[in-house]
């Protein structure tokens, strides 16, 4: 049977089968192998076939092997950038544990193309984002207003909301993107949203947990919620119908799939 | 600033699979009830759990008892009755224990069973500390093998392996695949098990569902949810809009699961 609804972007979703009064923007996403997983589609020409597929416009990704390799990883970034730049917006992938890369790229940054700022995959690389290391990074994200995407998780002593909470308040301009949004400390989560301007929540894998949707936007921060897929590891249309069947407005609706994602990387849409 | 425009959006959505918006859903797993550490929103009735299905357009529902990590499925099972009671969309799942306690006589567990219109059974060897074997098991296995009734499994895939192993006429429903992509666990077991069927709801991996699809056929995948740990919309809008024929997708949404509840003679 059909959902009971009168929301006409649900009524979108079954009638077309994707959103079509506005693209979606997905902020958390990946590219190629993972060691743990096989993917059916990795690569960045499949991606994009399923963004089409589920009406997703522009993907901000981090290659994975830039997680592992930062040196030649977010080469391969690049490389896919230059080949779907109305596509595509890059996350350079750092990790303390090769400082002189940071050094390197934060002095650099502009020789990029198509790259809005950066990912840290804190907890995997046990390297907390308060360390000396990383100083130059939130310093350019400071200064250029740049996001940085972290992988958060509850109870995380890398990248928890403590730490971010550190982070936030000494550089009040970087745009901080708490992947997965301290998945299980949600309302750690809220508070920082609520508290810090620059602090934002994003959506992937913690948004399939039941109630949490409606409790951000109770909670007052549907303008700090963000879509995020880890593409390519989840079906895009998973995290659309959790959304698009949450207790929740239209309007919260698409400043989640949408707005608040448009409004953060917008100097970056118009590559 | 150039926000993307729709018209950026290619190829049209007429490239891809109709969306199946009339789907019937029949869901495979879902649970209800009091836990020690209860999810944001907890299903605790029955009202509940159908308020919830008919917003996100589920049609039925297996429903399992949340309370089995901290309550014995004697106590669990006769609960379920409820949830029978308050609609025929709902299915009760009861859980199993050895039957060497005592806590459950076959002959009446199946009478009580078909009583309670219950046709599937599930085990939980972790909260209930027992050996899923043969040893534990073997005549309540040998009998549901005898009735077809299917008995969920968690993906616990060593223990699902060795269940199998002793026991490749038992009807498996591994449910909860998990988000990490489970495909180097479950494709052996359902290349040599042809019992074996796969409940997807955390089984979120792009394409996955295709993949599995294209190798296995659709009769062994079911859609599932896991409401009330994980949203119920999710699932249910993943299959309405995946690009696979009409007639898979009715067979993943319903179809399998009735199949097995009809061959099913507790």
């Amino acid at each position: 049977m059909k959902p009971r609804t009168s929301s006409p972007i649900v009524r979108e979703l079954l009638e077309t089968g994707r959103i079509t009064s506005f693209p979606v923007i997905d902020a958390h996403g990946h590219m190629g192998t993972w060691p743990a997983i096989w993917f059916p589609n990795s690569d960045a020409q499949q991606m994009i076939h399923t963004m089409d597929r589920c009406g997703v416009s522009t993907l901000v990704f981090s290659h994975h092997n830039a997680l592992q390799d930062p040196q030649t990883g977010n080469e391969t970034a690049q490389q896919e950038i230059d080949r779907f730049p109305d596509r595509l917006i890059g996350y350079y992938a750092v990790n303390a544990r090769y400082p002189e890369n940071i050094r390197e790229i934060t002095r650099n940054f502009s020789r990029l193309r198509g790259f809005a700022g950066y990912k840290i995959l804190a907890a995997y690389n046990k390297t907390p984002i308060t360390l000396p290391e990383y100083a130059p990074l939130w310093a350019h994200a400071h200064e250029e207003k740049r996001p940085v995407l972290l992988h958060t998780w509850g109870g995380d002593t890398c990248a928890g909301w403590r730490q971010v909470k550190e982070i936030a308040e000494r550089y009040p301009d970087a745009r901080i993107l708490m992947g997965h949004s301290q998945y299980g400390d949600w309302d750690e989560a809220i508070s920082l949203a609520k508290e810090f301007p620059n602090v934002f929540c994003e959506l992937t894998a913690a948004g399939d947990v039941n109630g949490v949707v409606q409790k951000m936007v109770d909670d007052g921060i549907e303008e700090k919620m963000l879509f995020g897929t880890d593409l390519p590891w989840f079906d895009p249309m998973h995290l659309i119908g959790v959304i698009a069947c949450s207790r929740i407005s239209d309007a919260a609706r698409k400043r989640i799939l949408h707005d608040n994602a448009a409004e953060l990387f917008s100097r970056w849409l118009s590559c | 600033m150039a926000n993307p425009k729709t018209s950026d959006v290619s190829p049209a959505a007429g490239a891809f699979a109709r969306p199946a918006s009339d789907l019937r859903l029949f869901d495979a797993w879902t649970l209800v009830g009091a836990t020690r550490q209860p999810p944001l929103q907890p299903a605790l009735t029955a009202e509940t759990l159908l308020a919830e299905m008919d917003r996100c357009g589920v049609d039925e529902a297996m429903v399992s008892s949340a309370s089995v990590d901290g309550a014995s499925p004697v106590d669990t099972n006769p609960a379920l009755s409820i949830f029978r009671a308050a609609s025929e969309r709902l299915h009760p799942i009861y859980h199993i224990l050895p039957t060497c306690t005592g806590e459950i006589v076959l002959d009446t567990f199946f009478d009580d069973m078909r009583t309670n219109g219950v046709r599937a059974l599930a085990a939980d060897p972790e909260a209930h500390r027992y050996l899923l074997n043969g040893l534990t098991f073997g005549d309540l296995f040998e009998a549901m093998i005898e009735k077809r009734v299917p008995l969920y499994l968690k993906s616990d895939w060593s223990v699902v392996t060795a269940v199998l192993k002793e026991f490749p006429e038992l009807i498996v429903i591994v449910r909860d695949l998990g988000s990490w992509g489970a495909d180097r666990f479950c494709r052996p077991i359902l290349d040599a098990f042809p019992n074996v069927h796969v409940e997807i709801s955390t089984y979120k991996l792009d394409g996955g569902v295709p993949a599995l699809l294209e190798r296995y056929g659709p009769e062994r995948i079911l859609y599932g949810s896991g409401y009330h740990t994980c949203a119920m919309g999710g699932p249910a809008m993943r299959l309405r809009n995946l690009d696979i024929d009409r007639d898979a997708k009715e067979q993943i949404a319903h179809g399998n699961l009735e199949r097995l509840l009809r061959e099913a003679r507790p």
